[in-house]
Formats: structure tokens, C-alpha cells, sequence
């Protein structure tokens, strides 16, 4: 059992690798940005046979999903580069990234055996402070209570980059559905089956946060997924006008308000009372899922749009 | 008993079609049939392999769990065939190679 458990574990990281050369290394676009979504693939089964389901969660819907949507819409743009040639990656300085990520590989490697064998963690701090933090799971509380402060930072940084990108839109308008000339009809089919499937799906992973893996980031990303579904058949996917901009700052500013009552009404910055800690977590969570999964939409529609916009204009 | 050698005997056949499936990808000429053998060896190794683990799963919401993965990947990898199948040109050189 062990052997077997061992040989898989081989087999997983050597495919790893292989697909991550592959996807850096292909001399053709389109098959390179499929690599990349078997690289995502892959890796979450990695983080799922370490034991660590929540990563493995985002990483399958975000790295297989919005990230490899993203990088095929990207590629499906531009077939050929803008002298006609076929869209073939360049090989000049690629020896001295090479040697560069050697030793950098080497280092960290280096680096993680010198580590100590038996390092405490901090999981047994978490399981003492679980009950008063108002959920059940661990990852959960840790990322939404005990270390809230972090993931402030990080819905800020979310919405900055999404208002960045699509405040490069061209025109100086948002559209709220990505160009879709001629929609075959199985993937319109298939959007009209699987968009209130994936709806229900993310409401459930988002209240599921509380008691095992999942939460507003997962939810968020998973809606986000849907709403690049509706764009690629010509469905409205994302908020009109205001609407658009208030959604995106929805997550940070709740997140602010939530920081401001904290520190100037209650016992310090982003600390939650036992009482109404489960509530708070839940409201907050409910609001970053719709801001995420706006942010991550928009970023496709925005680049979809610019991307085949260019592409349309470039010299034929 | 019984259950468990059943279980056994439908993921080694689910696993079977998906080599079939692979060694499809591997030798076949052209892009079409290809996707031919990927769409239907895999999802019938797929819903063999399903039904082995709902036999071992003992509790009826896993059971229904995977059934819905199961659906879900039937319908998602018959679209994406649909499309890849429309979207190469017949004189695209990446969609035959013998």
C-alpha cells in the first residue's frame, strides 16, 4: 500500500514537471495555454494528495479555470504574430532564465532540507482558539479572523488590479458581455444547463466555509467562472455601468467598514467578539464572493474585448 | 465481499478504457479521430470508474456526488469536443499528421 502510495506520488510530480516544461517550452501558443490548464490540474491534485483541500480547491478553479481561460482567449486572439508567421515563441536569453531558475530551485531546495524535522506549526494555537472564533474550520478562521488583516490587503490588491485592467478597456466603456459572433449551439446549451448549477454550487461551497473547506474565495472564483461562460455566449455577464463599480469596491470597502467599527467601537482592529463573529465572518464573505467574482469577470471581459479588438485592427 | 470485487473489477475496466482512450490520442492520424477516441473511451472509463467508487462509497450523498461529477464531465467534454472539431480548418497542419 505504501509502494503504491509512494510509486503515485513519484508518477504526480514527474508529470509536473513534465507539463510544466511543456507548457513553457512548446513552440505552439494554443498548445503551450493548454499545458498550463493540465499544469493546474495537476498541481491541485498535489495539494489534494498533501492534505490541503482549500488550496486544492482554488487552485483547480483558478488555475484550470479563469487564469486558463484567460491565457486560451489570449492565445485564440492572436493566432499568427503581427508579421504573419505562425505565433512561435522566441528562444533568445531562454539558457539564462534557465540557469537563473536552476539556482534559484537549488537554493530553495537547499533551503527546505536545512529546515528541522519536526517544527511545531501553528496548528495546535489555531485548535485551541477554534470555538471562539466563530467557525469550525481552521483555514477558515484563520484567513477571515485570526489573520484578517492579511486578507484585506489581498481583496485590495484584487480590486486595484481588476480597476486597473479594465479601466484600459478601449472605447473608455465597459461592455458587459465579451464579443460572441456565432455561438455554436452545444456550448449555448451547455451555459443554459450549467449556470444555475455552478450558481447553486458556489452558494453552497460559501456557506460550506464555516464547517470544511471552501469560503468566499473558492465561491467567488467559481461564480466568476459562470459569468465567463455567460460572456462567451453573448449574455449580459456582468453589472451594468455604476453597478459595475460598486461591486468591485464593495469587498474592500465592507472589509474597511468592518476594520473601522473594530478599531474604534470595539476591542482593537479586526478583533471579533465571540457573539457576533460567526455573523460577521458569514455577512463579509457573502460580499467579497460578488466583488471577486466581478473583479475576475471583468478582467476577462476587458481583455477579451481589448485583445480582439487589436487583433482586428492589426495589418493583415 | 461481493461489492468489493465488483468495485475491483469496474475501476480496473474504467482504467482500461482510459488507455485505450490514451493510446487513441497517441496513434491515431488526424484530429478528428483523435477526439473520437478521447470522448468516447474517457467518458465510458470515467463512468465505469464512478460506478466502482459509488459501491465503495457506503453513504448515499457521496453517491450522488459523484454521480453529478460524472454528468458534469460528460457534459462539459461533449461540448469542448463539439468545438474543437468545429474550430480546426481541414487544411490546418496541426489537425493530421499520420
Amino acid at each position: 500500500m505504501m509502494m503504491a502510495a509512494t510509486a503515485f506520488d513519484l508518477v504526480l510530480v514527474l508529470a509536473l514537471l513534465a507539463s510544466a516544461g511543456l507548457a513553457l517550452f512548446l513552440p505552439r501558443r494554443s498548445t503551450a495555454a493548454v499545458m498550463f490548464c493540465v499544469f493546474g490540474v495537476l498541481l491541485a491534485t498535489l495539494w489534494a494528495r498533501m492534505a490541503a483541500p482549500d488550496v486544492a480547491l482554488a487552485e483547480a478553479i483558478l488555475g484550470a479555470g479563469v487564469t486558463g481561460a484567460l491565457l486560451i482567449d489570449a492565445v485564440t486572439a492572436h493566432p499568427k504574430a503581427p508579421d504573419g508567421s505562425p505565433a512561435v515563441r522566441r528562444r533568445t536569453h531562454w539558457l539564462a532564465i534557465a540557469t537563473l531558475a536552476a539556482v534559484i530551485a537549488v537554493g530553495i531546495a537547499a533551503a527546505t532540507l536545512a529546515l528541522p524535522d519536526s517544527a511545531p506549526g501553528l496548528a495546535e494555537a489555531v485548535e485551541e482558539r477554534l470555538g471562539s472564533s466563530g467557525v469550525d474550520h481552521p483555514v477558515t478562521a484563520v484567513l477571515l479572523n485570526f489573520r484578517g488583516y492579511d486578507t484585506l490587503l489581498e481583496v485590495a490588491l484584487l480590486a486595484i488590479a481588476a480597476l486597473a485592467v479594465l479601466s484600459l478597456a478601449p472605447g473608455g466603456e465597459m461592455p458587459v458581455a465579451a464579443e460572441a459572433l456565432d455561438v455554436p449551439a452545444p456550448l449555448d446549451a451547455l451555459t443554459r444547463l450549467i449556470v444555475p448549477v455552478v450558481v447553486l454550487f458556489a452558494g453552497w461551497l460559501l456557506v460550506a466555509g464555516s464547517t470544511r473547506p471552501g469560503g468566499a474565495f473558492q465561491s467567488g472564483v467559481l461564480l466568476a467562472g459562470a459569468m465567463i461562460l455567460l460572456a462567451l455566449t453573448g449574455r449580459p455577464a456582468l453589472p451594468p455601468g455604476s453597478w459595475l463599480r460598486l461591486a468591485l469596491v464593495a469587498g474592500v470597502g465592507s472589509y474597511l467598514a468592518l476594520s473601522g467599527l473594530t478599531a474604534s467601537g470595539g476591542r482593537g482592529l479586526l478583533v471579533l467578539d465571540e457573539e457576533w463573529a460567526g455573523f460577521a465572518i458569514l455577512a463579509l464573505e457573502t460580499v467579497l464572493t460578488a466583488s471577486i467574482a466581478v473583479a475576475l469577470a471583468g478582467v476577462f471581459v476587458a481583455s477579451s474585448r481589448s485583445s480582439r479588438l487589436t487583433a482586428r485592427e492589426a495589418p493583415r | 465481499m461481493i461489492a468489493q470485487a465488483a468495485s475491483a473489477v469496474l475501476l480496473v475496466a474504467g482504467c482500461a478504457f482510459f488507455a485505450a482512450g490514451t493510446i487513441g490520442l497517441l496513434r491515431f492520424p488526424s484530429l478528428h479521430t483523435r477526439l473520437h477516441a478521447l470522448t468516447k473511451a474517457d467518458n465510458l472509463g470515467l463512468g465505469l470508474i464512478m460506478a466502482g467508487l459509488i459501491i465503495q462509497s457506503g453513504s448515499a450523498a457521496v453517491a450522488a456526488k459523484l454521480v453529478a461529477i460524472w454528468a458534469l464531465a460528460l457534459l462539459a467534454s461533449a461540448t469542448s469536443g463539439h468545438l474543437l472539431a468545429r474550430g480546426a480548418e481541414p487544411d490546418d497542419p496541426a489537425a493530421g499528421s499520420p
